[in-house]
Formats: structure tokens, sequence, C-alpha cells
């Protein structure tokens, strides 16, 4: 087995450091040493990322350190989910996935979409700061299976209710599946159905099985 | 100790405060609070401040003032302040204090307003990069798989290529094989003809030399061989005659079996007038023609033989001159069923198999046994120049209702 702490501390390192060749050097370390994509997004990068925060929380980095930090981790992930993407028949299920529209954290929505990708999903990444506008107007033209919101800071959770009030109004009985995330719904995953969502997860691999679960692959 | 901000401040492009060691703010110049929509003056600087993310950090800087020793001392730190129902971007204060830290200026750095239009941009640039990048990534694995199945398909060709040249090898080996069979085939017919020749010259001689004895007994006896002598006599030379046909019948028909001819687009209707021509029934006989023979491609000769041989026939075998005689043909799939009926005398139901043997002659059903003086050749041809051309030859014959001789000859 890869020891994924010691993965974890080498990458840590280089996007501290802003050293994107050494970031890259380790993730591609972990794929020859056999992590699959969602070890690597789950076990390495993301404990990374959230030590990057506490960084700045302790003002030991700034937000152009973290910023850096989080573009290296982004073209890290480009390379990773490269490597493992194998063609898989797409099972007939799609997702449009979006931050909403005061969040900038979008890594933990990418690695959903990533993951799900990979299972043979068509997924739609709408990324960071979407307009509630906007994503009902997406989902209206694509009519996914499901719709993935992210909200990482709990004073963004009214955004997250209005944004699952406007697809439920706009979609009426076709309504997709609405599956939220985010560090509050970690701390108390009750407030996805408070908010009116359907499902939450605790990580993108969990939300990538909890999706398997609830969205049919025949449609 | 002077709290109150110069009122140059009040010009400067982002927020200034003074704020004291509990953390309250003790004046502004104003930015903040038209920024927050609040009154800030009198509350504590960490309540403008997102909790998660920034009071902590605030509290630590409060902590620190005036531990330091220098004359004047400033930490920057990066805040998120919150508006109560949402939170803004993340910016950077300077906070300075002196050795006595009653008061600390907070001094927000200025930003250029047009920076987070380019953060914006650059977010949706990413965006667009990490889809695109998903896109190419599952363009090239069908690409990939695409060009798998084409390598696939490609050795299974070259496979069937190789079974291919291999079967062509083979064929190659048996049409060599083949000719040399046919080249075989054609000098031993080349010989066989040459035996028949001779067998016909070798026989024909001795037979015209008794046919010229039999001639020259009856000018020698000059009518003075009567009753059964003469009878013998003459019945010598019909014999002599007749054995003389069948050598010349058996000759044609070996090589009729032999010759092939070139396919042309044959009128059955007048090959059938051309062989009733020739055959020059007595005009007592009625010959009628079905108006539906076809117009098609085959080989003229074989099916000419084949006519002459059956009209021949019936003309020869019947009892009597004024048989008629109906040339028929049927459309049956991938063949034409012609048929050559007459009124004359039937064949018995056991010979309608034996009469296309060689050298075989059927005494009519009601003709009481007599020997009609055929060379028993002309059916036996037909059925073997119908069954050359991938055919079938019968007889159907019911006594007293004549005969209906039927062919099938492929289209």
């Amino acid at each position: 087995m890869p020891n994924t702490s010691s993965l974890g501390a080498s990458y840590l390192g280089a996007i501290r450091d802003g050293d994107r060749r050494r970031a890259f050097k380790v993730v591609e370390d972990a794929h020859t040493a056999g992590l699959d994509l969602a070890a690597t997004y789950l076990d390495l990068i993301q404990p990374a990322l959230r030590e990057i925060g506490r960084l700045w929380q302790l003002n030991l980095i700034s937000v152009a350190d973290e910023h850096l930090a989080t573009a290296i981790t982004q073209a890290a992930m480009a390379r990773a989910y490269e490597r493992a993407f194998a063609w898989s028949t797409p099972l007939g299920r799609s997702l449009v996935a979006a931050c909403v529209d005061v969040e900038r954290h979008e890594v933990g929505l990418r690695m959903l979409c990533d993951l799900l990708d990979l299972e043979g999903w068509q997924t739609t990444y709408l990324g960071a700061t979407v307009p509630v506008t906007s994503l009902v107007a997406m989902v209206q033209r694509r009519r996914p299976d499901a719709v993935a919101i992210s909200a990482a800071l709990s004073p963004h959770l009214l955004r997250v209710r209005a944004m699952v009030t406007a697809i439920r109004e706009a979609m009426g009985d076709s309504c997709p599946l609405i599956i939220v995330g985010g560090r509050p719904f970690l701390e108390n995953p009750s407030l996805a159905t408070e908010l009116g969502a359907d499902a939450t997860a605790t990580n993108a691999a969990d939300a990538v099985r909890v999706l398997g679960d609830r969205v049919s692959p025949v449609r | 100790m002077v709290t109150r901000l110069p009122r140059c401040f009040t010009r400067y492009p982002a927020a200034v405060l003074h704020v004291s060691s509990d953390g309250t703010v003790i004046d502004s110049n104003g930015r903040l609070e038209r920024e927050l929509n609040r009154v800030i003056v009198g509350q504590p600087f960490a309540a403008m401040l997102d909790p998660e993310s920034s009071s902590g950090k605030w509290n630590g800087v409060i902590a620190g003032l005036g531990a330091s020793t220098e004359p004047a001392d400033a930490v920057v730190c990066e805040l998120v302040l919150s508006t109560g129902d949402s939170l803004l971007e993340p910016r950077s204060f300077s906070v300075l204090w002196d050795r006595d830290a009653a008061v600390a200026w907070v001094i927000e750095h200025p930003l250029d307003p047009r920076v987070d239009d380019v953060r914006r941009e650059v977010t949706e640039v990413n965006t667009e990069l990490a889809n695109t990048q998903r896109d190419l990534v599952r363009d090239r694995a069908r690409l990939a798989n695409a060009l798998d199945l084409a390598d696939r398909l490609t050795g299974q060709v070259s496979r069937q290529n190789e079974r291919l040249a291999a079967q062509n090898e083979e064929l190659l080996v048996i049409t060599k094989e083949l000719n040399e069979q046919r080249q075989a085939l054609e000098r031993s017919n080349r010989l066989l003809d040459e035996f028949a020749r001779d067998i016909s010259d070798d026989l024909g001689a001795p037979l015209r030399s008794v046919a010229n004895y039999v001639r020259w007994i009856e000018e020698d006896l000059n009518g003075a061989l009567t009753g059964g002598p003469r009878a013998h006599l003459e019945l010598l030379r019909v014999q002599v005659e007749r054995m003389r046909d069948m050598i010349t019948s058996r000759l044609e028909h070996a090589r009729a079996a032999r010759t092939g001819g070139g396919v042309e687009l044959v009128d059955v209707a007048a090959l059938v007038d051309e062989v009733v021509a020739v055959l020059d029934p007595p005009p007592t006989c009625v010959i009628d023609v079905a108006p539906n023979l076809p117009v098609f491609e085959t080989e003229r000769a074989p099916l000419r033989q084949v006519f002459l041989s059956l009209i021949g026939n019936v003309i020869k075998h019947s009892a009597r001159a004024d048989v008629h005689v109906h040339v028929g043909v049927t459309e049956t799939g991938g063949a034409y069923d012609f048929s050559v009926r007459d009124t004359g005398p039937s064949i018995p139901l056991r010979a309608q198999e034996s009469i296309w043997k060689l050298l075989h002659t059927v005494p009519p059903a009601d003709s009481g046994g007599a020997d009609g003086g055929d060379t028993g050749v002309g059916l036996s041809l037909v059925h073997q120049l119908v069954e050359t051309q991938g055919g079938h030859a019968w007889v159907e014959s019911t006594e007293g209702h004549g005969s209906a001789f039927h062919f099938l000859w492929l289209k």
C-alpha cells in the first residue's frame, strides 16, 4: 500500500512552497504507487488543502499563497484525472455541478465531477460563484438526472436554499435529484433536508456512492 | 492621547481605523460604515468579521499588541468581513501600534477594483479549462478505442487475406490439376474419336461388302429367287443397313456428348421449325408448335439435337401416318419444361425408364412386340445431352393416349 501520509506531507510542502513541478511529481508518484484517483483526491490533496486553509487562518500564509496552492492543485488534479480516465460506456446519467453564487471554494465539487466521470456519468461542471439564474437556465437546458450544489462556508447556506428553491420552482415535477455538500453539511447533515435538498454526502467519493444509489442508470 | 483620526484619512481609498487594545473601534474614516451599512465606532472590530475564518486570527493580533519591544510594529493580517448574510472577499490590513499599545492603527490595503474583475475572469477560464480538459480526455479515449478497434479489424482483415491467399494457392493448384486432367481428357477423346472412326471404317468396309454381295446375289439370280429364300435375303439387306445406321449413330452419339457450342440467343420456335423441315414428316403427320416457345440464351446445337431426336423418334415410331405431334413449354423457375407430345403408340410403364439407355429399343405397348427397326441411340442421346446441361428428361405415357416426352432445360 502506498504511504499516503508521507505523500500527503510532500504534497502539502510542494503547494505551500508554490512549487508546481514538485506537486505534480508527488501526484505522479502516487499514481505509480497504485493510489487510485479517489484516494489521491481524498487522502492526499484534500487534507493538504485543509491545512493550507488552516495556515491562512493562523496568518502564516497569505491569500495569494492560498490561491497559488489552489491553482497548482487544480492543475495537478487535471493531470491525475487524465492518467486515471479510462473509457467506459456512458451509463446515461448526467449531473450539473455548481458552487453557490458567493462561493469560491470549488475543488471539492470538481473532485466529485472527476470521480463521477470515471463512473461513466456525463457531468457539466460550472465551477465557483455561479449565479442562481445561470444554474437554473443550465438545468432547464440540460435536464440532468442530478444537480450538485456546493457551499464551503456557513454564511453561504442561505444561498444554497435560494438555489434549491429556484431549481424546484423551475423544474416542477421533473426536478432532478439535488445533492448538496460542503463543510457545513459535514458538521450537520440534517441541514440538507432543512434547505430543501434531497441528499448530502461526507466527501466526493461518498457522493458518487449516494448518487449511484439514488439515480437509476436506465432512464 | 489623541484618538481622533486626522481628517486627511477620509480621502484614503480604503478603511482606516483606530482600535483600542481590547479590539474596540475608536474611530473610523467612514469607509467600512458605508460598505457594511452599520455603525462600527464603539463596536468590537471582531463583530464585523467572519467568525469561522477571521475572528480568531484578529484576536491573536490584538493579543499581541504591546508584546513587541520595537518602537513601532506592524502585522499584516488578511480578514474576511461579514455583512451579516454574506461574506466579502478577503482583504489585507496592516495593524500598527506604538510601544504603549494603547491605540492601534488598522489600515486596509487599497485594491484596484479591476483585481476583482481579473479574479472573476480567472475563475471562469479555470472552469472552462476543466470542462475542456474533461471533453478532450473523453474524446481521446474514444479515439483510442476507435484506433484499437481499427487495429483489431485490420488484424482480422490481414488474417482473412492470409486465409484467402492460402485458398487462392489451393485453387491455383486445383486449377492446374484440372487443366492437366482436361488436357488428358482431350487427348483421350481424340484417341476415342480416332478409335470410333477406325471402328466405323473397319466395320463399315465388310458391311459394304456384305451389302454388295447381297445385291450381286439378287442380280445373279435375276428374279429366280422367290419365297422364303428371297424374304431371307431381303431381311439380310435390312439388317445390314440397320447395323450401318447403328455404327453411324453411335459415332454421332459419342461426338455429341463432347461437342460443346457457344452460348447464343436461340429462338426455340424457329429452331423447332428448322428441325421439322429437316425431318420432312409425311403430309398426314400434324406437328403444331405452342406460341409461347421462348427466345433465350443457351447452347443451340445440343438443344437442336434434343428436339431432332425427340420429334424424329415420334415420327419414326408412330404406328399411324396421321400422328399428331404437339411441341410445348412451361416455365418452372430457373428452367423451361419442354414437351413433345404425340398421339402415337404408348410406352409400357416398365420400359419408361429403360428407353433412355443406349441401344435400347422398345416395341410399342400396342404393337404386338414388333421391333420398329430403331438404332436405340436417339433417346439415349437426349438423356445424355439434357443431363449434361444440368436438366432432366422423362416420359409420361398412358396406354391408348400416346406419350409425352419432357425435358427440363436450364435458362
